[in-house]
């Protein structure tokens, strides 16, 4: 029997009965009085200079507020890392990729607002631009900023630990293979969007679905030169984030102008097209990977250069990148490391964060790389992983403490679950030209976000009130992962109350303590751990007040179900709403309760400069997939995914699963089928018909273990595990192809067309 | 973009002959709307802007499934996607259109969708046309002036384009009765189980012999490798009266990829296209005649 009473168990969404029967608003369901629509008007060319724009005809329709454009914003240059910003909310001079925000008009209607911003005349000068992150690194290179870049490079990050030439000379074997990974985006159920509203006090209020309110509040600071007092965040349900909605968009600062000149509320929200279009992507990288083995498989040197197609604009582009080297530094146990990376802009629609964090790109070169020395060495890729990787108490090159780790037991139980053994040398030809295969990769992910910021603390509030309900004021973003939930299990947890006594408030900057928000699978480990030492604190005033009232000392109450009671008398018991009652009547205060997370390393590490110490706690996984390739059209079926995860402890088994299916799925389209097409810059399938997306019929069977290694700096044990599931996904189907055809594809996504022409090629060099 | 659309003028009219005035009165500016899952995608998505909307819904009769034995297979045009997929008839008799319908988008799509609105869409990827065409299908064509039957075949004239003129209604599928030994395969071939236009789609329909060994009529149809559906004739050509073969089917494979003539665009290569015709053809012969490559 589980020690736990809610925590641990597949208890249903406390948000689950608002969101089927529909009562859950949205963005987009919200109207404000005397609400007024914007539309933004967006560049036509991937590259040009602004000569001029006409906003007569717009200004003059019945029904426009406002039109705008760069001269009635404050033309301050914003990116997520402010060093690094490039991204004006309205273009001045010049216009670097299709979609770029040029103008936008507030109206009466949407249908007036569109109206307006087709009057816009924009003269443009057409300029060069460049698509190919290798071309435009190149000195000679078109530039994607003309007016203010000396080069394409965007940013560069640089890790080195012990000497990697050194460890090619030790090696018997040297591999080197390049890898590329493509263009994808988050696909949010929920086009973005956001109501902005300054009121006369000159406060700015905006309404959006965030996965970081208060950053998203100081990024709106910074744009609109206000202070960040005066701007208050307000979350709305989230039809989907995964990374989409952390760093500030310029619909925000945009809406935000138009509400200022017009004093009304102004809504703005992507049609589907534009989510596509401008909403950021996951950040293609090419990987070249160099790696280093004895003949017995020990792995002595590995060197990795990335180079990041940044797209337009700088955003998560070096977080991304340097987040993708400190897992490239740490999953093996490897003395000697090299990662280089640059970021290379491209007249084309820029990235983000998505889901993963870098993590997935470099994940898929360096397993899939691993697979082809494996089967060289003729060594079970099993082995080969196991031989390698990082135990819990090794301490790696780059300085990462391995305190705890489900890594091995992942792939040892998913290589019991998935009848690895026999499916690896079993017969592979099932039918006409059909050929199955088997395939493995593993990951490492942080669990527990990071120390990025130099900053990782957040509080959590406990309020009680009449009949002894908890309300819980934490900072937890729930963007449909479901942390209210996971919040509430905690706190009812320790305090002993029902899930139905508890609310959950996390939604409102002016509320909610300061938190840094959802991203690095963070939420369960920071928030969780805030909310588990305000429950705690909340549940040592309530045994104080029972004590008063049996006259008794605390050691002797214990608390439960609802109830207090005397360890030694269960007779004696007391609901916890009469112990609220009588502490508020008898005693003159209220319960409450207040925790805090707080890493004393987070403020040590500075950004970006020491690797290895910014990640608190990790988590792993191993993904076993099983494929059928049929060898005449190129066709690709994914016949079953065996994924075993290592949460720490599972908080709540239900929304575990959910993570990680999702996830799973995310990763089956971006290894086979979804990919953001531009012809020369221009979106060319910006709908879910040509965007491919898998449908429900299109899901193979999913077997999802989970391996529980009892993180002790978790809540409980428990670490995040929102991102990880799609981590391994592309590497392991690249790895199955590979068993079932002999043909290793390295380049995303792997559709039918691509392994087609690769099995015609290899067919008629045989010949 | 997905906008708000323009304003239009819309009627529902209630008799045939309602509806044949509305189009003579505005002369070609009325577009028709039965299920609109093709209609109302390209006024939100692509700017169609029409002046004037007809809704036919309302036009009692269009909507039906009458069976004949030994003569015919009559279908209304407003008859759904979905009805046909479920009918028994079309199951049993002319499975081949069945399947296709199944294949049409999703159930919530084919629910919507009507078979009148599939062809006259006139989309080269058009899913009931190919298995229709191998079947033999004509279409009954109704306007003030009366009524006249077009083979299915001579139908679609270019992408979107039919022999439709201004004032005229599809009324009604006609589909003769298939001869004894009749078989029908189709083969939708994209990426996705569902939600998914064809990136190439193969219809077989063969009358085999008593004996089930010479291939006495043949048809086969291509969808999305051209302006229109497509008969691979010269495919047809080498199979008519054969018995059939190991060798001639990798000859009527190679025809049928020769005369396909697809275009380039974001589902696939055109090149692609055509290899995936000659294997789906290939495919498609094989089930037909219960033959496995050796
Ligand atoms: C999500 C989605 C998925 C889809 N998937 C597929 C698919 O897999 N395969 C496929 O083939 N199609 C697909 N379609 C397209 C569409 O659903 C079909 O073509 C459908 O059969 C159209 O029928 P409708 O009744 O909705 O036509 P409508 O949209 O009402 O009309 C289509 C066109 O035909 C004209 N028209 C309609 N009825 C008549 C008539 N009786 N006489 C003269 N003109 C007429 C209209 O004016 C219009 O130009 C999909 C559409 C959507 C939205």
């Amino acid at each position: 029997m589980s020690e736990f009473t809610v925590f641990g168990k597949s208890v249903p969404r406390v948000d689950a009965r608002a969101k089927v029967s529909g009562e859950t608003k949205y963005l987009d369901d919200i109207k404000l009085d005397g609400m007024l629509y914007g539309k933004i008007l967006r560049s036509p060319h991937p590259h040009a200079r602004i000569l001029g724009i006409d906003i007569s005809k717009a200004k003059k329709l019945t029904g426009v507020r406002a039109v705008i454009t760069a001269e009635d914003t404050p033309k301050i240059k914003f990116s997520f890392v402010q060093d690094l910003a490039d991204k004006l909310p309205l273009c001045d001079k010049e216009v670097c990729y299709v979609g770029d925000e040029v103008a936008a008009v507030a109206a009466d209607s949407l249908e007036i607002a569109e109206e307006a911003i087709d009057s816009i005349e924009v003269k443009y000068e057409v300029l060069p631009a460049i698509f190919d992150p290798k071309e435009a690194i190149k000195p000679s290179s078109v530039l994607v900023h003309e007016d203010n870049k000396k080069s394409n490079i965007a940013f560069e990050i640089h890790k080195k630990f012990g000497d990697v030439e050194k460890g090619f000379k030790k090696s018997d074997h040297v591999f080197e293979d390049e890898f590329v990974t493509s263009k994808v985006t988050h696909c949010c159920m929920e086009t973005h969007g956001c109501i902005a509203y300054f009121n006369y006090e000159g406060r700015l209020t905006i309404y959006c679905p965030s996965q970081a309110p208060h950053t998203i509040r100081q990024e709106i600071a910074r744009i609109l030169n206000i202070p960040r007092s005066k701007v208050r965040i307000v979350s709305t349900p989230a039809g989907g984030a995964f990374g989409e909605r952390l760093v500030t968009d310029m619909k925000q600062p945009v809406a935000a102008i138009l509400s200022r000149l017009t004093r009304r509320p102004v809504k703005i929200v992507n049609t589907r097209e534009e989510e596509f279009m401008t909403a950021r992507t996951r950040y293609p990288y090419i990987v070249s990977v160099k790696t280093g083995v004895t003949k017995k498989g020990k792995i002595l040197a590995r060197q990795a250069k990335v180079v990041v197609d940044n797209g337009a604009y700088n955003d998560k582009g070096i977080s991304t990148l340097n987040y993708a080297g400190e897992c490239f530094l740490m999953s093996y146990n490897i003395p000697n490391l090299q990662y280089d990376g640059f970021g290379v802009y491209t007249n084309k629609q820029f990235g983000t964060a998505f889901r993963g964090f870098g993590n997935p790109q470099v994940t898929f070169a360096t397993e899939t790389q691993l697979d082809d020395i494996a089967s060289k060495l003729n060594m079970d890729p099993a082995e080969l992983r196991l031989k390698n990787v990082n135990r819990a108490g090794d301490v790696t090159v780059s300085g990462t403490e391995i305190t705890n780790s489900g890594l091995v037991d992942c792939i040892d139980r998913a290589v019991e679950k998935s009848g690895w053994q026999e499916k690896r040398s079993g017969p592979r030809k099932v039918g006409e030209n059909k050929y199955r295969g088997i395939g493995m990769a593993i990951m490492s992910h942080t669990g527990s976000g990071g120390r990025f910021y130099g900053y990782a603390a957040t509080d959590t509030f406990l309020k009680v009130s009449e009949e002894g309900q908890v309300t819980v004021i934490t900072p937890a973003p729930d963007i449909g992962q479901g942390t209210t939930t996971v919040v509430a299990q905690i706190v009812a947890e320790v305090i002993g109350v029902d899930l139905s006594n508890i609310i959950v408030i996390n939604s409102d900057t002016d509320i909610i303590p300061y938190d840094l928000g959802a991203w690095g699978s963070r939420s369960v480990f920071v928030c969780g751990n805030a909310a588990k030492a305000a429950a705690e604190n909340l549940k040592k005033e309530i045994i104080e007040v029972v004590s008063k009232m049996f006259e008794v000392s605390p050691e002797e109450v214990e608390i439960k179900n609802g109830e207090a009671f005397l360890k030694e008398n269960h007779g004696r018991r007391i609901s916890f709403g009469k112990v609220a009652e009588f502490s508020v009547n008898r005693l003159g205060h209220p319960l409450s309760g207040r925790g805090r997370y707080f890493d004393p390393l987070a403020s040590e590490v500075t950004y970006y400069k020491r690797a290895g110490k910014h990640i608190p706690t990790f988590t792993y996984g191993c993904q076993i997939v099983e494929v059928e390739v049929d060898t005449l059209t190129g066709e690709i079926k994914v016949i079953k995914i065996t994924a075993a995860q290592d949460t720490g402890k599972t908080v709540n088994p239900y929304m575990a699963e959910g993570q990680m299916e999702g996830a799973i799925l995310q990763g089956l389209g971006y290894a086979l089928s979804e990919e953001c097409l531009l012809d020369k810059g221009r979106p060319i399938n910006p709908n879910f018909t040509d965007y491919k997306v898998w449908t429900a019929l299109d899901i193979p069977k999913e077997e999802i273990i989970f391996v529980e290694t009892d993180d002790p700096l978790g809540p409980f044990g428990a670490k995040g595990i929102g991102e990880p599931g799609l981590v391994p996904t592309p590497a392991a189907i690249s790895n199955a192809i590979y068993h079932a055809t002999g043909i290793r594809l390295k380049r995303l996504p792997m559709n039918s067309e691509r392994m087609f022409y690769t099995l015609k090629k290899r067919d008629n060099n045989k010949k | 973009m997905l906008r708000k659309m323009k304003r239009f003028e819309y009627f529902e009219p209630s008799t045939l002959e309602e509806a044949f005035s509305l189009l003579n009165k505005y002369n070609g500016k009325v577009k028709i709307l039965s299920g609109g899952t093709d209609l109302l995608v390209a006024m939100k998505e692509r700017g169609l802007a029409p002046s004037y909307v007809m809704n036919v819904k309302c036009i009692p009769g269009l909507d039906y499934i009458k069976y004949e034995e030994k003569k015919d297979l009559r279908i209304g045009a407003l008859t759904t996607i979905r009805t046909i997929e479920t009918s028994n008839v079309i199951r049993e008799k002319f499975s081949v259109l069945a399947q296709a319908a199944s294949m049409l988008g999703s159930i919530q799509v084919r629910n919507r969708a009507t078979i009148g609105g599939n062809l006259c869409n006139a989309a080269p990827s058009a899913e009931t046309a190919p298995s229709l065409i191998g079947l033999k299908a004509k279409v009954k064509i109704a306007s003030l002036e009366g009524e006249r039957i077009v083979p299915l075949e001579k139908f679609f004239v270019g992408p979107g384009i039919t022999v439709l003129k201004k004032g005229e209604i599809l009324a009604e599928i006609i589909v003769p009765f298939p001869l004894p030994h009749t078989k029908g395969i189709y083969i939708k071939y994209g990426r996705r189980k569902a939600m998914e236009i064809a990136m190439v789609s193969v219809a077989v329909i063969a009358t085999l012999s008593v004996e089930g060994e010479v291939w006495e009529d043949v048809n086969i149809i291509l969808g999305a490798v051209a302006p229109t559906p497509l008969r691979a004739r010269k495919a047809e050509e080498v199979l008519q009266s054969k018995r059939i073969s190991e060798p001639l089917i990798e000859k009527v494979g190679q025809l049928a990829y020769e005369e396909a003539c697809p275009i380039s665009d974001m589902r696939a290569s055109a090149d692609y296209r055509k290899e995936m015709v000659k294997v789906l053809v290939k495919k498609a012969i094989r089930e037909i005649s219960g033959l496995k490559k050796s």
